[in-house]
């Protein structure tokens, strides 16, 4: 979730309310905010994915004096006509298409805080909602340091050369790639180019390249009063999204703002769009999805307090929600706003209201339950496996060094890079890896594997395998088969065959067996070969057992349980 | 315990020394009657007190191996491997890669193998321009390591080693790979009044009841052998279930008694299941490579959704979020990265009312830590009838949490997929308020586009943090069998 750090005293101070922290605390709950941090001067504040509106301190503030009654609902904000335009050069379609734009201006200059407070917002919205500037990428410059109108285009790379921000000379576009911190981090999503995009104004001075850096000539500072704002990317929908939340922080600024016309080759636009959305419906519709009643005096204080303008024509709401909340898509986002102001405490001790359904498991769910319940009452201890493994653990039996297995594009490290086909293999390895482990070891796990199966449409097969391992100087044959007899009889089994099997590398011929239900395959036994043993680092008699469980629950539908 | 009732036993090992021929070892007494070594230990003491035997202590030396040497008897002596090494590649090798090949890295244990296969003879180093190199010329067997190992199979007693084997003994020891540890033993002989008693009338004891005794009835001139009841015998081997997995029963277990349907669901899944369906678009950061884990073989794409509800989801997407939906992105085959692919699977035209839920196996490309897994569980649920509201979700939150015996405590949550939505936190007692509750009401859009017409409640359950909250566990790692004897799978000491 993402998370803002602010001073305390520019929040107070825009809100105009001292307010103590544990009831900032609380109130900022109310706004799905979480207070991370504290020091007495900053306060660290974590806020949900849905609420960019959120992501300043003037936003902040904006919603906590509209929470406390300090002031009402503002759905929508006075914006002047354009007085200038950009102009959108069709090159730029292929490598960054969108631009919007607004002017605000101010009589008095920037404070250091309002300077922070605008970096800090851009760095958030970067980072998040325009997915580390790839969707989306914001400018802002001093507007008394250029000339509209603008001309939004593209050039080729070695042809472009200015000042970026920081620097004291000019620098070429692939130097500004290869030396500025910018540059390194968001280079890559301009390599791929051979023209870069350039915001100039009218006398040719480079507003910035897009999305990597500004110019330095147009850099606010403290002795900036009005700001020239862009944002350029690859969604229509983000960038208005982002510029509504700059254009009402801005607002909180007591900026004037101002519209700009923006003229592509076939087609006006005019941003930014600050509209409000309106919502009709009745306070049943909402107070049914929260689970509640209330009067509808109630349902309009608690929308009021949380931003919205709400107005009561006979049995409807008409609720104007305001142009910065871009997570209203339809009723039930403000009926959650309705839900946090009763409260989800109190909401929780209220009965339930579901109807009666019937309840009931998985058949193999119930066959596991009971496989796993007989191997602990034979003295076999259960272990509890990752399916993801390395190929070190599956291909050490000779003949799997080419198995067909899943495995990921991406894993974590090579412990996690292939799916399981079988569970033998990886106790053999936990065995081998828990050196010291006093003798007898008897384990059995049950679990999902993977298999490869061409014939199905996502090309594995997912089932249910037990196995069954014991090592002890003793260790035969015999002993697991009498094991794995005694659980099958449990289950409720009968009919239970061993038929002797080729070893494969893998047990030792002539101690090995297939095992059959009737006439169903479920499963292998042997004594392990002392081949496969020393790979895995086992120096005593081992014995194991794999059991194919789906074949076994086809089987079960007839037979009754012992166990 | 009065000496009287212990009267059997004493007439009985007296008997018994005298037929040792009136002296012996106590180790001999004990075998020789079969008795517990506690028991025969206490009856001698009294015996001793009473003048019917006379005790002589004899100090011996015992030969032990150390934790040092146990070590080495494993891999074998550094200078002899280092030798071997060299002898194996031609009888000479410059002294690093000799050490290299050799496996010795330790530097500590790196000099010990060059001074030993000195000092021993095995061979010697010969200082050239650039490099010393080690010369092997032939390597008689490793006598040294041979009485290491004799050491480790069976007692010895450094008195009756020959004069050879006590100086490799003493190097032995020197190097720390066995110690020497002064023994008792104990030598009891009968004195006069023992042999008196030893005469005496006592019913016979016995140590074991058999089937002779019971079937003859000769059990009724018996006596039976006390045991040191109080004495903690060896553990026996025992099986268990693994707690983890039995935990995930219990919550089966509170959703079945609920009226909830168990589904079935699948690790490898299409993103359209994983992520579209549920309003993630595809440019979410949750679906990089950084986040999701990808199938690369045998296939990474697999099969689309019907075309009614392929061209539902796409129509949502590029409403609502305004960009081209790409249908091979919905193709791809991941590792699931939340069983709400496989309950969202389930509604699809389902009529209400309806309770449903799934516990599986999840992935998520994560750091390894004591709160991170690549892999892990959890539990998905959905319910769907005419009055389903959010109050309904929050309640089933809290009463699931006072089955299981924790505090909860609620705040708003945001998942692409629900509104209202929720994140409960439960109260772990060392890590505090961990969120592991989320859920809320599925959106509209989802419903509409997969012919839902009531409204549905889903949920989460973090299982592992549930679990960790229960039994105050802090390492999540812990969870899966790693190795034997270390998670909580521990077992009757867990």
């Amino acid at each position: 979730m993402p998370t803002i750090r602010i001073p305390i005293s520019d929040l107070l101070s825009l809100v105009g309310e001292l307010i103590p922290i544990n009831k900032l605390e609380e109130l900022l709950r109310l706004l799905k905010c979480e207070v991370s941090d504290y020091d007495g001067e900053y306060l660290e504040v974590t806020f949900m994915e849905d609420r960019f509106d959120l992501s300043s301190t003037e936003g902040l503030a904006r919603a906590l004096a509209i929470l406390i009654g300090k002031r009402d609902p503002t759905p929508s904000l006075e914006l002047h006509a354009p007085s200038t335009h950009v102009i959108v050069d069709k090159t730029v379609s292929q490598i960054r298409p969108y631009i919007g734009c607004l002017i605000a201006r101010r009589e008095t200059p920037l404070s250091s805080d309002e300077i922070e407070s605008l970096m800090q917002v851009q760095e958030t919205l970067h980072k998040t909602l325009c997915r580390h500037r790839r969707k989306a990428s914001i400018g802002v410059y001093d507007l008394a340091k250029i000339q509209p109108p603008i001309r939004y285009e593209s050039r080729k790379r070695e042809d472009i050369r200015f000042t970026p921000l920081d620097w004291s000379r000019q620098l070429s576009a692939d130097e500004i790639l290869k030396y500025t911190k910018q540059g390194q981090e968001y280079g890559y999503l301009l390599e791929r180019f051979d023209r870069f995009p350039l915001l100039l104004d009218f006398r040719g001075q480079v507003l910035s390249m897009p999305p990597i850096i500004n110019s330095e000539e147009t850099r606010v500072t403290e002795s900036t009063h009005s700001l020239f704002v862009d944002v350029t990317g690859l969604s229509r929908d983000t960038i208005d999204a982002i510029l509504r939340i700059l254009a009402a922080s801005l607002a909180e600024r007591r900026f004037s703002l101002e519209a700009v016309k923006i003229i592509y080759d076939d087609r006006v636009d005019v941003t930014p769009d600050l509209r409000p959305t309106l919502t009709t419906c009745s306070p049943v519709d909402l107070l049914s999805i929260v689970g509640t009643t209330a009067d509808v005096r109630v349902v309009t204080e608690a929308l009021t307090r949380l931003g919205h303008r709400v107005f009561v024509y006979e049995d409807t709401l008409l609720i104007l929600t305001p142009f910065y909340r871009h997570d209203i898509f339809d009723i039930t986002d403000i009926a959650e706003d309705l839900a946090i102001w009763v409260g989800y405490d109190a909401l929780s001790l209220k009965p339930l209201s579901m109807p009666y359904t019937s309840g009931s498991l998985l058949p193999m769910t119930d066959l596991i339950r009971r496989f796993r319940r007989a191997a602990a009452q034979l003295g076999f201890r259960e272990a509890h496996r990752f399916t993801l493994t390395s190929d070190r653990v599956l291909r050490q039996l000779p003949g799997r060094e080419d198995l067909q297995i899943l495995e990921v594009q991406n894993p974590v490290s090579s412990e996690f890079a292939v799916a399981r086909d079988s569970l033998m293999f990886s106790l053999l390895d936990l065995i081998g890896s828990s050196k010291g482990t006093p003798l007898p070891i008897r384990v059995f796990e049950v679990g999902p594997v993977i298999i490869v199966d061409d014939s199905e449409p996502r090309g594995v097969r997912e089932e249910y395998h037990a196995a069954l391992v014991q090592v002890s100087s003793d260790a035969s044959y015999e002993q697991v088969q009498g094991a794995l007899l005694a659980i099958l009889k449990l289950l409720g089994f009968n009919q239970i065959r061993f038929l002797p099997s080729e070893a494969k590398g893998l047990f030792i011929s002539g101690r090995c067996a297939q095992v059959l239900v009737g006439d169903t395959l479920i499963g292998l036994l042997g004594e392990v070969h002392p081949q496969l043993l020393e790979r895995y680092a086992i120096d005593h008699p081992c014995v194991a057992a794999e059991l194919y469980l789906n074949a076994l629950e086809t089987i079960r539908k007839t037979n009754i349980p012992q166990g | 315990m009065s000496s009287d009732s212990l009267l059997a036993e004493r007439v009985f090992i007296l008997r018994k020394l005298r037929d040792l021929g009136g002296a012996a070892y106590f180790e001999d007494i004990c075998a020789a009657s079969k008795l517990p070594d506690s028991l025969v230990h206490r009856v001698l003491l009294e015996c001793a007190q009473q003048g019917l035997v006379t005790v002589e202590e004899e100090v011996f030396q015992l030969v032990e191996l150390t934790d040092k040497g146990k070590a080495t008897l494993e891999r074998g002596l550094p200078e002899y491997l280092l030798a071997k090494t060299v002898l194996h590649s031609g009888g000479q090798l410059p002294l690093q890669d000799a050490l290299k090949a050799a496996g010795i890295e330790d530097r500590k244990e790196q000099e010990a193998a060059i001074g030993w296969l000195i000092r021993r003879q095995l061979g010697r180093l010969q200082r050239t321009d650039k490099e010393v190199l080690v010369i092997v010329a032939h390597l008689p067997h490793d006598e040294l390591y041979n009485l290491l190992n004799k050491v480790s199979t069976k007692a010895v007693l450094f008195k009756e080693l020959t004069d050879e084997e006590k100086s490799a003994i003493d190097m032995l020891r020197r190097r720390g790979l066995v110690k020497i540890s002064s023994k008792i033993k104990r030598f009891y002989r009968i004195t006069e009044q023992g042999l008196k008693d030893a005469q005496k009338e006592v019913p016979p004891v016995v140590t074991r009841l058999t089937p002779e005794l019971i079937r003859s009835g000769a059990w009724r001139r018996c006596v039976f052998a006390r045991y040191d009841v109080s004495a903690l015998p060896p553990l026996p081997s025992y099986g268990f279930l693994h707690p983890y997995l039995e935990f995930l029963d219990q919550i089966r277990e509170f959703l079945v008694s609920r009226g909830f349907e168990e589904i079935e669901g699948r690790l490898v899944e299409t993103e359209f299941w994983n992520f579209d369906v549920l309003f993630q678009p595809q440019d979410h950061p949750a679906r990089e490579l950084h986040d999701t884990l990808k199938v690369l073989k045998p296939r990474d794409k697999g099969p689309l959704p019907s075309e009614h509800l392929l061209k539902s989801v796409m129509k949502m997407h590029e409403r609502y979020w305004k960009y081209r939906y790409d249908i091979d992105v919905a193709r791809r085959l991941i590792l699931r990265s939340q069983t709400t692919a496989t309950t969202i699977n389930a509604i699809v035209g389902r009529r209400p009312p309806f309770k449903l839920f799934t516990i599986g196996r999840v992935y998520r490309h994560d750091k390894i830590d004591s709160r991170h897994l690549v892999e892990f569980y959890q539990c998905d649920g959905v319910m769907g009838y005419y009055g389903a509201s959010f109050k309904d979700l929050l309640r089933f939150f809290r009463d699931l949490a006072n089955y299981l015996g924790l505090e909860v405590r609620f705040f708003p949550g945001y998942f692409p997929f629900t509104e209202p939505s929720v994140e409960g936190y439960v109260k772990h007692p060392t890590l505090g308020w961990v969120e592991c509750l989320p859920g809320g009401l599925f959106r509209r859009e989802i419903l509409k586009a997969l012919d839902v017409d009531c409204p549905v409640i889903a949920w989460a359950l973090g299982l592992e943090r549930l679990f960790m909250a229960m039994y105050n566990i802090d390492d999540i790692r812990l969870l899966f069998t790693d190795k034997l004897g270390k998670g909580v799978d521990r077992g009757i000491s867990w």
